[in-house]
């Protein structure tokens, strides 16, 4: 069985699961009533989709460090699935913010700075569309990830470097058990959907740029013989 | 809202599960597509 829809299945699995329990058993939240269930989808898109990024920033490096097409394929992976969450979480965020803050959007640092990640990693792929020399792309994508993924440690502390309406940080401690164990299973289930989903891509961008490799390392044909000509 | 609590928001919830949704099974679609062709 192909690895990528193993571990993609599974974490369907876990986020169907995670999401039922979200939805139906956990509790409903103390100050946010029902509303507090969109955390169950909203907070493991967010992790994942820094955990994606992270991925695509380790495979830059190994990209510039060693040249090769694997890292290189793994980077517009990583990062195509990263943007996606990246979109999703938005989205999720501006639906939660509604009855929560009473708008859809405000330039909170949280919202700002992951806003941001959008516009960085959505140039990324720009980049990487643009450049048609292989190995250019390469340190040029790369490069331009390792920028880039600056923003993700500043999206992250946010929360703590400045004043924001955000949530703070949460851990097992300060959650009551209740709502530990649908988060849990939704972030697992998240985490190996959106792993999944990088696998598969991976192997699209592998195939596309070894298809590429194979047409550039092509001879070239002598030309067709004008036999009207000839004779 | 009453007594701080925020009450109903059943509509907002149900929205952000089927935006996820649709995005996920979108996608996943879109990785077949581009497999195949």
């Amino acid at each position: 069985m192909r690895k990528d829809l193993a571990v993609g299945g599974l974490g369907l699995a876990l986020l169907v699961v995670g999401h039922a329990m979200g939805l139906f058993v956990a509790p409903a939240e103390a100050m946010m009533g029902d509303v507090g269930r969109i955390l169950y989808v909203h907070v493991p898109t967010a992790w994942v989709c820094l955990v994606m990024y992270t991925i695509a920033f380790g495979a830059a490096i190994a990209a510039l460090w060693t040249g090769r097409k694997g890292p290189d394929a793994w980077v517009e992976a990583s990062v195509e699935v990263g943007l996606l969450l990246n979109v999703l979480l938005l989205i999720q965020g501006s639906i939660w913010a509604r009855p929560t803050w009473g708008v859809w959007w405000t330039w909170d640092p949280r919202l700002t700075t992951a806003a941001i990640l959008v516009v960085v990693f959505a140039a990324v792929l720009v980049l990487r569309g643009i450049i048609d020399a292989p190995a250019k792309r390469l340190t040029v994508s790369a490069v331009a990830t390792i920028l880039a993924y600056v923003d993700v440690p500043i999206v992250y502390m946010s929360i703590k470097w400045w004043r924001t309406l955000h949530q703070g940080f949460s851990s097992p401690e300060t959650v009551s058990s209740s709502m530990v164990l649908p988060l849990r299973i939704s972030a697992f289930g998240m985490l190996f959907l959106g792993l999944g989903f990088a696998m598969a891509r991976k192997r699209i961008a592998l195939a596309r740029l070894e298809a590429e490799d194979a047409e550039t390392a092509l001879p070239t044909l002598p030309p067709a013989l004008d036999l009207e000509e000839r004779a | 809202m009453t007594g701080g609590v925020i009450t109903g928001g059943w509509d907002y919830v149900i929205a952000a599960y089927a935006i996820t949704w649709v995005v996920l099974v979108a996608y996943a679609v879109s990785l077949s597509v581009r497999e195949r062709a």
